[in-house]
């Protein structure tokens, strides 16, 4: 170990493992070095460092490369569909011509030009005044509407929400949707003030929150406590609660600011990191989000849905996964393909902890309309919107698994590992057992 | 070092939704992207998994990237949080179940109980499936902010600066981290490794 009575090794110590994996560079490295040349302790710390890191850099990389080349395909059909994706709305409102590239000739015009028109306006502005008064502040609701309410379950049409307005979800839990994919979801003991398009009131109660990447750097959740920013250049989600003069935040995946009151940034919270602030005091240490912190999440977003499983008998038996629109409303599913959820089957015997779990590979996707026959199509099927009763049927196998019939929980994960919008659910939830039927076909 | 013009031209091509641009960029990446996903995770299919997601990520956020980080830090960020989430929903499965059963994927429960026997003897060289298995259970002992700086620090092509920007962590605290883990990993592996 490095020589506790050199001082030296003490500003070098921390260096050593950074020399040791090739991480150190340009100065640091060289003064390093100068230091290891004439202390046999450091040289016997580096020697050291060196063979257990080689080591762990050996044997913890996976013994046969991934498969990679699977992944790239199945890239390439994401890709092709997110391009389709896009490519609908300019269907529906052809988007402007690309401007063609200006050379410099063209760049050399368009200054003089503007020159010119800038002598102009400030030589003869009185010209220029308008005439007629100023037209008066829009009075048309639509143009304060700053984001898209529905409830989450329930028969409500989508509510305009206007800025300035408060709301208190009823018994449904409520989504509000801004422009560019900005989500918050409303708990129903929630009483909210929809400020501005950037700022978001929270008086009492829960709400979870989603920032695409890199839009609405600006956004956040204001409390009287204290406010929560989302950061940096990756997706945030994040659920903030107000109780009782404590503002709690816990975040699922990205970062946020905990910000007091009157603006100071207090602490940077990280993803499965949760923390509270309370009266006018320095937030409580960063810690592990609690298991707890996002379930009512799931729970209020996996209404309208409903999971059964059907196996089929043979030789090779196979099973039938039903994904059922059971609301009455129509459900769009975003981000979420019924083919790459996880179908977990599940043996656990009562009052004790063994169980044994086994996986479905899919194998067939149809879609399913009451009364209509199923409509067998492709796995990378793209219609994804369900009208109340229709539904996808998954087909495939599970793996083998010792177990009884009769013991089973039927679990089916979408999560999609911190893909999903709270658009349909898939913030981390599962559907739950009580929430599945399953019908053993004799 | 990853090539940073290089990368930023292939983003711009991206932006633009030219494909080949993106399988040049993964063509760059899925390497030691994948091996940091396999690394964090231990679990191969959890790991490719991971690994589509996380250029699915990149693919969608490409529009919108605002370029302020160096494109392999951007994409570390991506891995990073896309490997934490995967872990911690295993870890909430595992908890949910009250069982670590569907860990057994890759094998690594079946080893654990000699490696965890080897680790408690004194000196003892181990080699094979033990070494590896010690390896992997001295990195799982390790806090998860000293296991991520580890695992960042054994990928090519990431200077520890980076790895501060990609864990947006101070220099020092990232250096000290770092130090901590290998002090942990020294004193559960020196003796199990042959001179």
């Amino acid at each position: 170990m490095t020589d506790p009575r050199n001082s030296a090794c003490g500003d070098f110590r921390e260096d050593l493992p950074l020399l040791a994996v090739g991480k150190l560079h340009g100065e640091e490295k060289e003064a390093l070095e100068r230091h290891i040349a004439g202390c046999p302790a450091c040289q016997a710390d580096l020697q050291s460092h060196r063979r257990v890191l080689e080591t762990v850099r050996k044997e913890s990389g996976p013994e046969v490369p991934l498969d990679s080349t699977t992944v790239l395909n199945n890239l390439r059909k994401l890709v092709a569909e997110e391009a389709r994706e896009r490519a609908k709305p300019a269907v529906q409102s052809p988007a402007p011509p690309r401007e063609k590239p200006r050379t410099p000739w063209t760049n050399l015009i368009v200054a003089v030009l503007l020159v010119t028109g800038l002598i102009l306006l400030a030589t003869n502005y009185q010209r220029f005044l308008p005439v007629a008064p100023p037209p008066p502040p829009p009075t048309n609701p639509a143009d304060l509407t700053i984001a898209k309410l529905q409830p989450v379950s329930g028969e409500s049409e989508p509510h305009a929400v206007s800025a300035g307005e408060t709301r208190k979800p009823g018994p449904n839990a409520e989504l509000a949707r801004y422009a560019q994919g900005l989500d918050v979801l409303l708990d129903p003991a929630t009483q909210a003030t929809f400020t501005s398009a950037t700022k978001l009131d929270l008086l009492s109660g829960r709400a979870a929150v989603y920032v695409p990447a890199a839009e609405h750097p600006d956004f956040e959740v204001h409390t009287a406590t204290g406010a929560v920013r989302a950061k940096g250049t990756l997706a945030t989600r994040y659920v903030a609660v107000l109780a009782k003069g404590r503002l709690s935040v816990a975040v699922l995946e990205g970062s946020v600011d905990l910000v007091s009151a009157d603006g100071h940034t207090l602490l940077e919270l990280n993803a499965n990191e949760q923390s509270y602030v309370e009266g006018q005091g320095f937030p409580a240490k960063p810690e592990p989000a609690a298991p707890d912190a996002f379930s009512w999440v799931n729970f209020a977003s996996n209404a309208g849905l409903k999971l059964t499983l059907r196996a089929v008998p043979g030789l090779k038996p196979r099973v039938i996964v039903r994904l059922e629109n059971t609301g009455t409303q129509k459900v769009r599913i975003s981000e979420f393909h019924p083919l790459h959820a996880n179908y977990w089957l599940e043996s656990r015997r009562k009052l004790e902890k063994s169980f044994a779990a086994t996986k479905l590979d899919p194998i067939k996707l149809r879609r399913t309309t009451p009364g209509v026959d199923p409509d067998e199509r492709e796995a990378s099927g793209a219609e994804l919107e369900l009208e109340p009763g229709q539904g996808y049927e998954i087909e495939g196998f599970f793996r083998p698994m010792e177990a009884k019939k009769g013991e089973f929980v039927v679990a089916a994960d979408y999560n999609r590992y911190g893909e999903q919008r709270p658009v349909l659910g898939g913030w981390g939830g599962f559907l739950r057992s009580e929430e599945i039927e399953i019908t053993w076909q004799p | 070092m990853f090539d940073d013009v290089a990368d930023r031209a292939l983003m711009a091509r991206i932006v633009q939704g030219d494909t080949a641009a993106f399988e040049r960029l993964y063509a760059n990446y899925e390497k030691p992207v994948g091996a940091f996903l396999f690394r964090m995770t231990y679990d191969r299919t959890l790991s490719e998994d991971c690994l589509q997601e996380v250029f699915m990520r990149v693919w969608k956020a490409a529009p919108t990237w605002r370029g302020d980080c160096r494109v392999s830090t951007f994409i570390f960020q991506v891995a990073k949080n896309y490997a934490l989430n995967a872990r911690d929903k295993v870890r909430r499965e595992q908890a949910r179940t009250g069982d670590g059963s569907r860990e057994a994927e890759e094998g690594s429960c079946a080893t654990s109980e000699p490696a965890a026997a080897a680790d408690a003897a004194p000196s003892h060289a181990l080699e094979g499936a033990e070494l590896r298995q010690a390896v992997r259970d001295a990195l799982e002992a390790l806090p998860e902010e000293q296991r991520v700086i580890m695992l960042l620090a054994q990928t090519d092509g990431l200077t520890y600066r980076e790895i501060a920007d990609i864990l947006q962590m101070p220099l020092g605290t990232v250096k000290s981290r770092m130090a901590a883990a290998s002090d942990a990993l020294r004193r559960r592996l020196e003796r199990h490794i042959k001179e």
